[in-house]
């Protein structure tokens, strides 16, 4: 796979071409989602589109993490963003 | 990643359950599918679904057919071990008024002679078939055959399947336009760029299809709406034994609709649709809350029915955006540039019609079918692409 660069929460990170965005947000966006109570980290719920749970903003628009792919210059922002570097 | 195989007998587009479907009915017909789905299989109005498979209050012209399509998803069952949540616990009719006793008296008439074993409940008996149905009612009609599936398990199940009997399936893998040469379709261009030849192509994208068949200047008759629906937190099993359906106007009055059922996990799926929402172009692909009065309406509607419910908390809600056609009806079968078939056009109930129509498909496709003859010739006009005098 190809690496390529994404802006995430609006730091530069790199990452393989094609690799479901919602592995990127669980390694580098640890605050992506979170249990409601004790503020526990949390994967995917679905992973297939329809909980909605993993919504973050891509490239100026609301999106299913689960359903997009890492593209070379996509601009992705999470709740979370301006809480430092992912 | 699997890489794109450069050519293919067959291309299915769209990966939910009609065209899983279609793959799987191809596969076993000996055909060796490539189905391509956008993003994940299933993911968007399949997954969405309340999956009902019945035939009560589906129309007269299409028993046969439906009754053929119940079996297949039965039989399915019993051969897979049921993966997949299959369910065959009635459905309730509810009737409040005296317009929908008349509506439902007709229904339960026209289904009985063709031998559906649905009937009539008195008040009394509802509450013997659903005990917390307990809202003011003036009786229900029964369709004791009515089942329903999990969606999710319901698509693996057939994919999986599907793969066995031969097909590729392929996810995150958009399609962009059909190609043609001289007037017939000759393979599909990808989102990427890449091509892929073919000397057959089936549009099974449901609300997608019209932008795909474009591509290729068909004016398919297939428009997005947008449908609604709201899930509880879980229940203890037995809540909500059968599935709860308002009766349906007679006579094509669009009349809304309540869907209420509890799923294997506890949770309480239901809605209630008063109004049809404007679906404003590009609607299916963004995302879109559900409206609050859709929200409201839905909760007085499973309150007035269940009153034992009304403390009950909300988990979540979601939105997806059916295929309609002009008569309510898919469209399967050839369109105007040989070697280009259509499936789509679910109308909210695609559930139940998609093994039957992947069958009928791949018999039209291959010349040699696979559902018995009556039933082939039936869907044939029933679900004729032409119908409309648009596109084909």
């Amino acid at each position: 796979m190809n690496t390529v660069e994404i802006l995430l929460d609006g730091h530069p990170v790199a990452c393989p071409e094609g690799l479901p965005l919602t592995e990127v947000l669980m390694s580098r966006a640890p605050g992506w989602r979170q249990s409601p109570k004790l503020g526990a980290a949390r994967g995917m719920f679905c992973g297939m589109g329809l909980c909605f749970e993993c919504v973050v903003e891509v490239d100026g628009a609301w999106s299913r993490a689960c359903l997009e792919r890492i593209r070379a210059g996509m601009v992705v922002r999470t709740a979370r963003a301006g809480e430092g570097e992912p | 990643m699997i890489p794109l195989p450069q050519s293919a007998e067959v291309i299915v587009v769209g990966g939910g359950i009609v065209g899983l479907s279609v793959a799987l009915a191809l596969a076993q017909a000996g055909v060796k599918p490539l189905l391509l789905e956008a993003k994940s299989f299933g993911g968007a109005v399949t997954g969405g679904s309340l999956a009902a498979i019945g035939t009560h209050m589906h129309g007269l012209a299409e028993f046969a057919v439906m009754s053929h399509a119940c079996d297949l998803w039965r039989d399915l069952a019993a051969r897979t071990g049921n993966p997949f949540e299959h369910n065959p616990q009635g459905q309730i009719g509810f009737i409040r008024d005296d317009e929908g006793l008349e509506s439902g008296a007709a229904w339960v008439a026209e289904e009985r002679a063709l031998g559906a074993e649905c009937r009539m409940l008195t008040p009394a008996e509802v509450s013997e078939v659903e005990p917390h149905l307990t809202g003011p009612l003036l009786g229900a009609t029964f369709a004791p055959d009515t089942a329903t599936v999990n969606p999710f398990l319901a698509a693996r199940t057939v994919l999986a399947e599907a793969r066995a009997a031969g097909a590729v399936a392929l996810d995150h893998t958009p399609v962009a336009a059909l190609l043609t040469e001289a007037g017939r379709i000759n393979g599909v261009r990808m989102a990427d760029g890449t091509e892929i030849a073919a000397g057959q192509v089936v549009l099974a994208a449901g609300p997608w299809s019209q932008e795909i068949g474009a591509s290729v200047g068909i004016d398919l008759p297939v428009v997005p709406r947008q449908a609604q629906c709201l899930a509880t937190l879980r229940q203890p099993a037995g809540t909500i034994t059968r599935v709860v359906t308002a009766v349906e106007s007679r006579g094509g009055v669009a009349s809304g609709y309540t869907q209420i059922q509890q799923a294997t996990s506890g949770q309480i799926l239901f809605n209630t649709v008063v109004d049809f929402i404007d679906t404003p172009p590009g609607a299916k692909d963004s995302i879109r809350e559900v409206p609050s009065g859709f929200v409201l309406s839905s909760i007085d509607t499973l309150t007035m029915l269940f009153p034992a419910l009304a403390e009950i908390p909300l988990l979540r809600s979601w939105v997806r955006f059916e295929a309609v056609s002009p008569d309510s009806r898919f469209l399967a079968g050839t369109l105007e540039r040989d070697g280009l078939w259509i499936c789509a056009g679910d109308n909210g109930s695609g559930y139940c019609r998609s093994l039957m129509l992947g069958r009928f498909l791949a018999g039209e496709i291959t010349g040699a079918p696979v559902l018995d003859a009556a039933l082939q010739r039936d869907a044939r006009t029933l679900y004729d692409p032409a119908r409309h005098g648009r596109a084909a």
